[in-house]
């Protein structure tokens, strides 16, 4: 049961009148039940997975929760201990904590390696072994995937990380656990939430909010518009060019990117969209996940800006940490003796930075091409970060020039331009097709290939392209009035009339313009096979 | 207990509504780069292939570059229309054989060639009044085998030998559906 | 206040439904220019249930039997529940929802869909099962007939799937918008005219590997069979005197024994082509395919005998029936001379034309 489908409106209906109809304490386990009948409705085999995860976890949290609750009942009990006892004992318990974090960890990151990322693991040993040697390791044929996997696997490791440092208490019931884990609006694309952001109102108790409830169906009006309308409608058009590499070169490579950035942005969005507008109905809030990244003067602040909440796990539970970790300090130390401390500062943030990027690029896929892709994300940023001198150097020289709007708009193309090469990882089926087709854009560019002929033969008619434009308009405007404010608010200030006439236009052109049904390819979520 | 049963209930309740997909196709979600058809087809033969008066052509193959060159028909050929719509199946005489058209694809498409007697083989040398030994000899282990015959499967298409008294009475090129 | 956001939600959600309902019977094909014949299921909702006898299949009955004719020779009240290429499954649905407004007498049943035995394609599953008004019924016919890639939902609220029309949008998708287009068929019946002569001898189908029809088939005529008995109708079975698709004397020979087991009347009119008088160089317009209004009648002639030694009621006399099939004759008569004079002016004619 994807997001687009009437079963899907159907359930959400259902379970949002449940909701308010039966006794408050009630509503946070309806969330459950409706969460375990979604992730049922993929495949009932997914269930074992998430509920080990989800086990795993409560359990090794409340034993990590309990041992230091142990310890502090000690340390009180005891205030005769000196200062060496009392490190001495601590370290004991660290010693068992970490024990039950790292086993938590390695069984559930176990399962994800396992289930997304064996296969190509063994490929690559087997790449390596036929240098050698004709045998070969066999691959495991029809692995499951549960849904969301590398979602739920990420927050609930959050969790427990956090738990392990003492940030909160671990949550005493595992059903809470539970509904955290899968909650299931979240389980398509996410986003991948912290406890403590999300328990208040998760677990909370709601009243019917009447402005509530509007906003967020005008969200998830807004956001099947931008999947539904735009996304799959591109996406055939993106499909047809890089299959065919050799058939497209050169400009229509750049083309090709340019519909794939516009349709991965309307598909992503609208996802989180209708995740956060579902959520909202139950007044579930649920983090943002985007900010107008296509408006991002550079990488890093794209990256600020695009799937926001994994850019913030891997900061807070990769990058910090690796840059403070003691075998990151000696690398630094030996640098520093050996290279000086201009080298040595670098060792940190480049350590820390390949392992975030490599993560994160594994985290999309589990391929060379996006590793690569992590890989180019990070030797872009660590290149912008050398040339920070030369910047100030040129901002010195020019000191008004921020907020300059050429300037403002050649950084903001500069930024797309250099993610859409990126993206280009995404698109094409390996590393090699991938530089062979961003090579041929300067080596082959076949400017004559934009055409009527060539472009309406990708799938999409005049009218579909049509379509698709005046949507991008429509995002790019809405994005602008963004800027200064709530559109939703500014709507309602217009008054009943003009806001029922703008969602009822909104709906109209769902309907009719969608790319959905029967003769169209009706993707999923391009995230939700993570 | 009254807890657990009211959560029974309304797990029903809502599993209720999640179950009903049972019909919908979006079941599990697919990757984002499925294949999408681009231009049609060429209408090239696939599989087995037949020969006749210097011919050779096979299922696939456009019937505009076939019919003409196959010699006398034997009758008109008879044209029978689609219910509804404006799709026509013809029929080509040719005495020993047949060739069936479609224009499914918008074009005249050869979907059968049906061998009536054994003056015609087909070009790997079967024919009718053949054992199915002898047409085993020439082809192998078929693919699919039934009382009333046996059929090759190559590139979407079949050949099927029909039988009747135990030898081969009809041979057939057939798109495989 | 509170009282003021239900009102406003009221308004909201009257206005989005109403939409809803506007851009579907908006979007829906209207069957005016292309496929006429989807507007077959329909149009049975607005004749008055006064029928006797019942036929039910695909193109072999809706163009091959004609009502006026049984009417006007034997007074017998009929109509054809038919659809284009109409499977058996199609024909069970049709049936059961048909026994929902009437009780016929007899319901004649053409077996050529016993030979397909899975769903052919969403275009025809459409033309049969769109038309339906929206029960129980529909919904199982639905679920019988659905392709793997075809949704349930997409039936109940069509606009799912025709809502890509918008770009094929034509003059007759808004002036039939919120009414019906002309009838088409007379009782069922459609007609035609004019004649292709058959001038070579009839097809001659090729050997089979498996002659036995699929389970499912067998599975649903049986349900008919039932459903009849259940409505106390009886059933007979026929097979349309029509040279292609090619019937098979090893399906024939079933269907006897079928009959035979249940005590059924079977007609094959393939075996009594001279008897009825059809002559297949001018009864038919497309070569033995069909046939035109002129052997539909010399059909409709000799299987009225039948009909009327199984049972089915002469009704002519009677004031309610004589004034509904006055209208329906008028019509029938009107339709033959339009397509006469269309025939006369052109030499040609596609389609089924009628007069508005």
């Amino acid at each position: 049961m994807g997001f687009v489908s009437v079963w899907f409106l159907l359930f959400c209906a259902a379970a949002v009148l449940l909701y308010y109809v039966l006794p408050k304490k009630w509503q946070w386990p309806l969330l459950l039940i409706a969460s375990c009948a979604f992730y049922a409705s993929y495949d009932l085999r997914y269930f074992g997975f998430i509920a080990v995860t989800t086990v795993s976890v409560y359990f090794a949290a409340c034993k990590i929760s309990q041992l230091r609750a142990k310890q502090n009942a000690y340390l009180q009990e005891h205030p005769e201990l000196g200062k060496d006892e009392k490190k001495a004992y601590k370290a004991k318990t660290k010693k068992k904590t970490w024990a039950w974090l790292i086993s938590c960890l390695l069984l559930n990151f176990g399962i994800l390696f396992a289930l997304k990322y064996i296969n190509f693991f063994i490929g690559n040993i087997n790449a390596i072994i036929s240098i050698f040697s004709e045998s070969k390791i066999p691959t495991f044929d029809k692995l499951l995937l549960p849904l969301g996997i590398s979602y739920y696997t990420f927050k609930t490791a959050g969790y427990i990380i956090d738990v392990y440092f003492g940030r909160y208490e671990a949550e005493k019931n595992v059903f809470k656990v539970a509904l955290f884990t899968s909650f299931f609006p979240t389980l398509l694309n996410g986003p991948i939430d912290r406890f403590p952001l999300t328990a208040p109102s998760l677990f909370g108790e709601h009243s019917w909010d009447e402005k509530r409830a509007r906003f967020a169906l005008q969200r998830i009006l807004w956001g099947y518009f931008k999947k539904v309308v735009i996304a799959d409608r591109l996406v055939v058009a993106v499909i047809t060019i890089v299959s065919d590499p050799e058939k497209y070169p050169g400009v229509m490579v750049a083309f090709g990117a340019l519909l794939y950035a516009a349709e991965l942005y309307c598909d992503f969005t609208g996802g989180i969209d209708i995740t956060i507008g579902v959520a909202n109905l139950f007044g579930v809030e649920v983090s943002e996940n985007f900010l107008r990244p296509f408006f991002s003067k550079n990488i890093a602040e794209y990256w600020r800006r695009w799937h926001i909440t994994l850019g913030t796990w891997f900061k807070d539970y990769t990058f910090y940490p690796l840059c403070t970790a003691k075998p990151v300090m000696k690398l630094t130390k030996f640098f520093k003796n050996k290279f000086g401390a201009g080298a040595a500062k670098r060792v940190p943030i480049y350590v820390a930075s390949i392992v975030l990027w490599f993560g994160t690029g594994a985290w999309h896929g589990a391929s060379w091409n996006f590793i690569l892709w992590g890989m180019g994300n990070c030797f872009v940023i660590l290149v912008s970060q050398e040339l920070t001198p030369l910047y100030k150097r040129f901002h010195a020289k020019h000191p008004d020039i921020d907020n300059k709007w050429y300037y403002k708009t050649m950084c903001i193309v500069r930024t797309n331009a250099i993610m859409c090469c990126l993206r280009l990882f995404d698109c094409y089926k390996d590393v090699p097709t991938t530089f062979k087709a961003f090579g041929s854009m300067f080596t082959k560019p076949s400017f004559n290939m934009l055409n009527g002929n060539t472009l309406l033969n990708l799938g999409l008619s005049a009218a579909d392209y049509a379509i698709a434009f005046a949507g991008i308009l429509l995002i790019f405007a809405v994005s602008m009035i963004q800027r200064r404010g709530s559109v939703r608010e500014m709507i309602d200030k217009k008054g009943f009339a003009f806001r029922l006439a703008v969602f009822a236009l909104l709906f109209a052109v769902i309907i009719v313009f969608g790319a959905y049904g029967l003769g169209y390819d009706s993707n999923s979520f391009i995230y939700s096979k993570f | 207990m009254k807890k657990t049963l009211l959560i029974l209930l309304l797990a029903a309740a809502v599993c209720l509504m999640a179950a009903c997909n049972s019909g919908e196709n979006e079941s599990k979600p697919e990757p984002a780069s499925t294949e999408v058809s681009g231009n049609t087809a060429e209408h090239t033969p696939t599989g087995y292939l037949f020969e006749s008066n210097g011919v050779t052509f096979g299922v696939g193959s456009a019937s505009a570059d076939v019919i003409d060159k196959l010699g006398t028909q034997t009758s008109d050929p008879y044209t029978s229309n689609s219910c509804a719509f404006n799709g026509k199946d013809t029929v080509y005489y040719f005495g020993s054989f047949e060739v069936s058209a479609n224009d499914e694809t918008g074009d005249f498409v050869i979907y059968s060639i049906y061998l009536k007697d054994d003056s015609v083989s087909t070009r790997e040398g079967a024919c009718i009044g053949m054992t199915p030994e002898e047409v085993k000899a020439v082809y192998g282990e078929p693919a699919e085998s039934s009382d009333g015959g046996f059929s090759y499967v190559k590139e979407g298409m079949k050949l099927n030998f029909f039988l009747k008294d135990g030898v081969v009475s009809a041979i057939s090129y057939y798109v495989n559906n | 206040m509170r009282s003021k956001v239900i009102l406003r939600v009221l308004i909201c959600v009257t206005v989005f439904v109403l939409l809803f309902i506007c851009l579907q019977r908006l979007l829906m094909p209207k069957y005016t220019r292309e496929a006429e014949e989807g507007r077959l299921t329909a149009e049975y909702y607005g004749s008055d249930k006064n029928h006797d006898v019942l036929f039910i299949g695909d193109c072999e009955v809706y163009e091959n039997i004609s009502p006026v004719a049984l009417w006007r020779e034997y007074g017998i009240s009929s109509y054809v529940r038919g659809s284009p290429q109409q499977l058996i499954w199609h024909s069970y649905y049709m049936l059961e929802d048909a026994l929902r407004y009437e009780t016929p007498e007899i319901v004649v049943f053409n077996v050529l869909s016993m030979k397909y035995g899975e769903p052919q394609n969403e275009a025809y599953n459409r033309l049969a099962l769109d038309g339906m008004r929206l029960s129980s019924t529909k919904i199982n016919a639905i679920k019988a007939s659905m392709k793997s890639e075809e949704s349930l939902m997409s039936y109940i609220f069509p606009i799912l799937r025709f809502h890509s029309r918008w770009n094929e949008l034509n003059s007759d998708d808004f002036k039939y918008m919120f009414c019906s287009p002309p009838q088409l068929s007379v009782a069922g019946y459609l007609m035609r005219v004019d004649c292709r002569p058959l001038t070579t001898d009839p097809p001659v189908g090729h050997q089979l590997m498996d002659y036995s029809f699929a389970d499912i088939c067998w599975e649903y005529l049986e349900k008919i069979r039932t459903l009849c008995e259940e409505n106390g109708a009886k059933l007979v079975l026929m097979k349309a005197p029509t040279v292609a698709p090619y019937w098979y004397a090893e399906w024939d020979a079933q269907i006897i024994e079928y009959a035979q087991k249940h005590g059924l009347a079977y007609y094959n009119f393939l075996n009594s082509v001279a008897e009825i008088g059809i002559d297949y160089t001018a009864d038919t317009y497309d070569e033995g395919q069909h046939l035109n209004v002129w052997g539909a009648e010399k059909l409709s002639s000799y299987f009225g005998k039948e009909l009327v030694s199984l049972g089915a009621p002469d009704r002519r006399g009677k004031a309610d029936y004589e004034q509904s099939w006055a209208k329906l004759c008028e019509r029938y008569d009107r339709i033959k001379q339009y397509q006469t004079d269309i025939l006369e002016q052109t030499g040609t004619i596609t389609g089924f034309p009628v007069p508005d």
